[in-house]
């Protein structure tokens, strides 16, 4: 990832930050339904928030699934290899 | 000095010309003076009408916002009240005296010089329309100075001095001579303070909720522009409160300007969509892991393209994942309905993708004679083989839109050929 933000002298200009805040919107799931207008920053920033929030209960959720299915399997199989690597992440 | 204060007074209104203590009335429309015997007599009318020397400054200052309603009577009334200041100020008196050369106030002058500061802050600030009404009493304290300057040296000479030159506040409220001119010029210092930002935070607050704003033209403008810098510093403050929010989120981030916090942020949430998309499809793909299962490759395996997945499209730009976002070619089920079920919560906004897939997923039924792919590398690599072996990788290009995929085919590793 091109990291050109900061500028040299080390103030970041507001043109980045802009960019930085369009590049996150684009990531939200709101923004797939509406056209992707200008949303107000602080909007942006809540939803944010609350978009990682909910990443964490998924991927709580499927690390509760997964763990369950590896008690069903085969402990020595590939898959299970698998799971327990992404578990571990 | 009882003469200065009174004949300034006495140009508007009455005045009982003694050394008693006198009562400014405003009584329906008209100032009448009493004298201190009829203490707080009550007009019927005007109960609730400052007018009432005998009270405290704390009432007094409470009646403030109502005098300035009436436009009619506020030079007059400026006028009065600052005589009635000029003349309690000196004696750090919280009730309204009259003009007294009484160096010791029937009530205590402890607490009250700091009532007195401020009530006579809040007249200036009403009259003046002025940005600048330092509440507190650390605000009040160069007026302070120039009141507890005056007290010890009694009632005298209120007329100059203790219009606080030395402290150059501009809450003349010590000793003004209550003379129209001094009102005006009162206000100019106010006007000419307000551009001090050091008070501006709380002269916008002042003046929010007096509400002096009727009488000067030109704080109008200043104040306009003071209320603008004060809505953009809350917004400011809202964004910087979600900001920190954020950095609390995100795990080992350390930085605190808007910057990197975004691209932490950024980073971030592109891997945990990555990484809530790989569950899923362990999730998914789990019960089938193990050698023999290859036939029964979960319907699943179809919804994990960039399309379906609100995270995916993160994922298509990241190069260093250039497997993740296609199907499994190889083990396709017969039936792709199913095949959402599992990524509904993800899939809620794609629906056209959805159709894609499942024409795609016809293309790959004949790539079925590879045997089962058991992923010998964890992680992304997963679909690494099932990738290499897709021999029509237009069907891919169809049903993962996406960059990765030119990748994938121009990136093969050639060690997952003929796998």
């Amino acid at each position: 990832m091109s990291s050109g933000r900061s500028s040299s002298r080390g103030n970041i200009s507001e043109d980045e930050i802009n960019e930085l805040i369009s590049k996150l919107q684009a990531l939200l799931p709101s923004s797939r339904r509406r056209g992707s207008g200008q949303a107000s920053t602080t909007k942006l920033l809540k939803e944010t928030c609350s978009y990682i929030k909910s990443l964490h209960r998924e991927v709580d959720d499927l690390s509760d699934r997964l763990s369950d299915l590896m008690s069903t399997m085969d402990h020595n199989s590939p898959g299970a290899e698998i799971i327990r690597s992404i578990l571990r992440s | 000095m009882d003469g200065n204060v009174r004949s300034a007074a006495n140009q508007k209104k009455p005045i009982v010309a003694d050394d008693d203590l006198i009562e400014l009335l405003w009584h329906n429309g008209s100032v009448v003076a009493q004298p201190q015997a009829h203490h707080r007599p009550a007009p019927p009318s005007d109960r609730d009408r400052p007018g009432t020397i005998g009270l405290t400054g704390e009432e007094t200052a409470a009646w403030f916002p109502d005098t300035l309603d009436d436009a009619l009577e506020k030079d007059l009334y400026t006028q009065l009240w600052y005589s009635t200041i000029a003349d309690a100020a000196p004696q750090h008196e919280g009730t309204l005296l009259g003009p007294t050369s009484q160096p010791s106030p029937p009530l205590p002058p402890v607490g009250s010089s700091g009532v007195d500061s401020s009530w006579a802050g809040d007249i200036c600030s009403t009259f003046c329309g002025s940005n600048q009404v330092p509440r507190t009493p650390a605000g009040t304290s160069g007026k302070d100075a120039a009141l507890q300057s005056e007290g010890p040296s009694g009632a005298g000479a209120h007329d100059g001095t203790s219009s606080s030159g030395g402290s150059g506040s501009n809450y003349g409220g010590s000793g003004l001579p209550s003379d129209s001119v001094h009102v005006h010029k009162r206000k100019e210092r106010c006007r000419d303070d307000s551009d001090s930002p050091s008070e501006d935070a709380e002269c916008e607050e002042a003046t929010e909720e007096t509400k002096p704003s009727r009488r000067h033209g030109p704080k109008r403008r200043t104040r306009a522009a003071e209320v603008h810098n004060l809505s953009e510093r809350r917004r400011r403050d809202r964004i910087n409160e979600k900001m920190r929010a954020l950095q609390q989120l995100i795990p080992h981030c350390n930085k605190t300007d808007k910057a990197s916090i975004l691209d932490e942020t950024l980073e971030y949430l592109k891997s945990l969509q990555m990484q809530v998309q790989i569950m899923w499809m362990t999730s998914g793909m789990a019960p089938m892991m193990f050698p023999g299962a290859h036939q029964f490759m979960p319907p699943m395996a179809l919804g994990m393209n960039s399309g379906c997945i609100p995270a995916a499209q993160g994922l298509s730009q990241m190069p260093r994942l250039p497997y993740m976002s296609h199907p499994l070619p190889n083990h396709i089920p017969l039936n792709s309905s199913p095949a959402m079920n599992p990524m509904n919560p993800l899939n809620s906004a794609n629906q056209m993708q959805n159709g894609h897939l499942r024409e795609a997923s016809n293309h790959f039924l004949h790539l079925d004679g590879r045997t089962a792919v058991v992923p010998q590398v964890p992680g992304p690599h997963v679909y690494g083989h099932q990738i290499a072996q897709a021999e029509e990788p237009n069907s891919i290009l169809e049903v993962a839109a996406s960059t990765v995929v030119p990748t994938s085919r121009a990136g093969q590793p050639p060690t997952f050929d003929g796998v």
